[in-house]
């Protein structure tokens, strides 16, 4: 490829007139390096977005045109049981999963917090988890614990009980393993917590405990109110990624999301509908509506913050 | 001269490399060396069979000097996506492999090359005519079978003997498979059962239904059963279960779950019994120790159910600019010798019956025998099939494994269960 360059003609011309092309120049050039993530952007966001929108009102197999069908897609959802099953158990994965999880990651965030020794070690240890933990390899690990003479169950059966469940196999029991391993990932949210921590002035704690507050107090009154904007942004982020969880419940259930669509999730149900039974145009409605329902949680998320997150240098 | 500087350059440069990248997106390939064809190719499966298929390839490119071969292989449901984004993209590779799930669709839409005039009559000569139908969309021959196999029962051989039950009869019922395996399952081990349930196997009810009608589909895709089939295969199984026969429904729930044939009961040792096909055989019996042996399915009042399968098809792309080349590689991956030894019988067995007779006497392992021998006279008895399955029979397949995981799993009585299926399988169809 040849790069033309504009031969710089008025040789002793004043600054401005220099500088002006030049500028130009530059801006082009910016272009340059930012098209990896332009073409990025628009070819593999932007456009596959707009022809998922046309798909969604369309019938489409791939293998022939799609025709266009209106709002049908839209309407046969909802009158789809194994779609509004899928949404069932979405829902509970995530009302489940996610504030177990924050909860739990800011538990340890407060112990690791604490200065105790090789804390580092403990962060790294407990991070470990999140960079595996939606891995396929990790997900076939995890069944494998579950199974029916697994390690939690020979553990169970240790502890006394006679008649663990089934794990796997009963279509209540088996959506509690994508929950703990949700849980167990809590290691993202954790740091960032950690972070946040860090932020709260130690004088705060000086200040209370010479004014005989607990630690619990101290907790409530300090930490938890300086935090909540962190809480705030853990929650919007985690309840994003739970609605779009895919990889552990394809690979725990083999694709399937049963046993009797007991761990049907809207991805895979959305997968196995464009994929499997090559309803593209269906698969593509889920998409939107999957979109748009999380953009109205988090809007929602975002109006009720304003009772309980608490932005240092505001008045509450 | 035009002094380009170091920005400029990088500039440049970013340019050109984002402009190929972007060429690379988009290129199909084309052509190939100068003067040689390349003949792209696609392939489900991993392991033996791949390294087999590869060795087969090559053996075919040594033989036919100019002429390249690429392959790639994936596992089976990512083969399906593969292929359906290549579609799209209208990229098919040269030579694809299809199912008699899948043909007419590909076929319907003009994606798959008519073979006739590719292939010759000799070529063909001994092949299967039931096979030959399978792969015959709308009367154009698109698909030539790369292995036939039945639906049957592998049994632990080992097992059954050491039972002291005595062997398994040739010609069970359904009501003397239930006899039989009745007085079996009190002799097992504990931990052992008789049969792994087989109530949300659609092949092998497909089987039980053509023992009762002529077909399970009718000529349009739709259902050409009744409800009360569904609700006595079900039953049948339930009986088996409260009998103490099956494996419990909890294990194979698991089973179900992981999905490999190693957790499989009959491959842990908890099931004596399991229905299947016939060239599954050479995979169990590679993961046991116990002898694996084969049986028929059990049979019903009438006529015969089950037929000679098309396990894999092979397909040449419609836009194929290499269809001769690629159907040359079919005919030698079908005809010649040393292939058919290479590919051996994973994908079932030949289809001429001249080649089956060939491998016998190639040395290969007893259970590849075994699974020649066991279609060679199950062949005869077998009633060919004369409609092909609709596209939406993957979603039937689902519903009907929902509807016997809700008799096994979720206390649904059988006649209910049977109710829901016909419903959602009706809508399926007629979608």
């Amino acid at each position: 490829m040849s790069i033309a360059v504009q031969p710089k003609k008025p040789v002793r011309a004043p600054v401005p007139v220099v500088r002006r092309p030049r500028r130009r120049k530059e801006r082009w050039l910016s272009y340059v390096f930012l098209s990896p993530w332009l073409i990025g952007f628009f070819g593999m966001t932007l456009l596959p977005m707009a022809i998922s929108l046309y798909l969604s009102f369309t019938e489409y197999d791939v293998l022939s045109d799609p025709t266009w069908v209106g709002w049908e897609n839209y309407r046969d959802l909802f009158s789809d049981p194994r779609y509004l099953q899928s949404v069932k158990v979405t829902l509970t994965f995530v009302l489940i999963s996610v504030p177990l999880k924050l909860a739990f990651a800011l538990f340890v965030a407060v112990v690791l917090n604490r200065g105790i020794r090789s804390a580092n070690t403990y962060r790294a240890i407990y991070y470990l988890p999140s960079l595996i933990g939606a891995s396929v390899a990790m997900a076939i690990v995890w069944r494998q614990l579950f199974t029916e003479d697994g390690v939690v169950n020979t553990v169970l059966r240790g502890l006394g009980m006679s008649d663990p469940p089934s794990w796997l196999s009963d279509p209540s029991a088996s959506i509690w393993t994508l929950i703990f391993l949700a849980v167990w990932e809590f290691g993202a949210p954790m740091i960032i917590f950690l972070a946040g921590l860090r932020q709260v002035p130690l004088e705060l704690y000086e200040a209370a405990r010479v004014d005989g507050a607990s630690r619990w107090m101290q907790f409530w009154k300090i930490t938890w109110p300086l935090l909540s904007p962190i809480v705030l942004f853990n929650l919007v982020l985690q309840v994003i990624g739970s609605f779009q969880a895919f990889a552990p419940a394809y690979v725990i259930s083999g694709g399937t999301g049963g046993p009797l669509d007991g761990t049907l999730f809207y991805t895979l149900y959305l997968y196995q509908q464009g994929w499997g039974s090559l309803h593209m145009g269906y698969a593509a409605a889920m998409a939107w509506v999957l979109l748009i329902g999380i953009a109205l949680l988090t809007a929602g998320i975002f109006a009720t913050s304003r009772r309980w997150v608490f932005y240092a240098g505001e008045d509450t | 001269m035009t002094a380009i500087g170091r920005r400029e350059f990088l500039g440049g440069s970013f340019a050109t490399v984002a402009l190929a990248a972007l060429a690379g997106c988009s290129g199909g390939a084309t052509g190939g060396a100068a003067g040689g064809a390349t003949v792209e190719t696609m392939w489900w499966g991993a392991g033996d069979i791949m390294e087999r298929t590869k060795a087969a390839l090559t053996a075919f490119e040594e033989a036919n000097q100019g002429v390249t071969v690429t392959s790639q292989f994936q596992s089976f449901p990512h083969y399906w996506e593969r292929l359906t984004t290549l579609v799209a993209s209208k990229s098919l590779p040269d030579l694809v492999e299809m199912n008699t799930l899948n043909i007419a669709s590909y076929a319907r839409n003009g994606q798959l090359a008519d073979l006739s005039s590719l292939v010759s009559d000799a070529d063909l000569e001994g092949f299967d005519q039931g096979q030959l139908a399978q792969g015959t969309v709308d009367g154009t021959l698109v698909g030539l079978s790369l292995g036939g196999n039945i639906q049957a029962m592998l049994y632990n051989q080992t097992a059954v003997t050491d039972s002291g039950g005595g062997m398994v009869p040739d010609d069970l019922t359904w009501d003397s498979f239930a006899t039989f395996t009745g007085k079996l399952a009190k002799k097992l081990p504990s931990g052992m059962y008789a049969v792994d349930d087989g109530s949300s196997l659609f092949g092998t009810f497909e089987v039980w239904v053509r023992q009762r009608h002529d077909e399970a589909w009718t000529d349009d895709g739709k259902l050409a059963f009744t409800e009360q089939d569904v609700a006595d295969w079900f039953r049948y199984w339930a009986d088996l279960r409260t009998a103490g026969i099956l494996v419990p429904p909890e294990v194979v729930a698991e089973a179900k779950q992981v999905g490999t044939n190693a957790a499989a009961p009959l491959a842990t040792g908890k099931a004596v019994f399991a229905l299947n096909w016939t060239n599954l055989i050479g995979q169990f019996q590679t993961l046991m120790d116990d002898t694996v042996a084969l049986a028929r399915v059990p049979q019903g009042d009438g006529q015969a159910g089950d037929w000679a399968h098309a396990s894999v098809l092979a397909s040449i792309a419609a836009n194929s600019e290499v269809a001769q080349e690629t159907a040359n590689l079919i005919t030698f991956l079908l005809t010649d010798t040393a292939s058919l030894e290479t590919l051996g019988v994973q994908r079932g067995v030949p289809v001429a019956a001249a080649a089956r007779a060939e491998l016998k006497d190639m040395g290969l392992p007893e259970h590849d025998v075994a699974q020649l021998d066991f279609y060679d006279q199950l062949l005869p008895l077998t009633r060919d099939k004369s409609v092909q399955e609709p596209s939406t029979a993957n979603d039937v397949d689902g519903a009907f494994i929902r509807a016997a995981q809700s008799v096994t799993l979720g206390d649904t009585a059988p006649q209910a269960a049977a109710a829901a299926f016909f419903d959602e399988a009706n809508e399926a169809v007629s979608a």
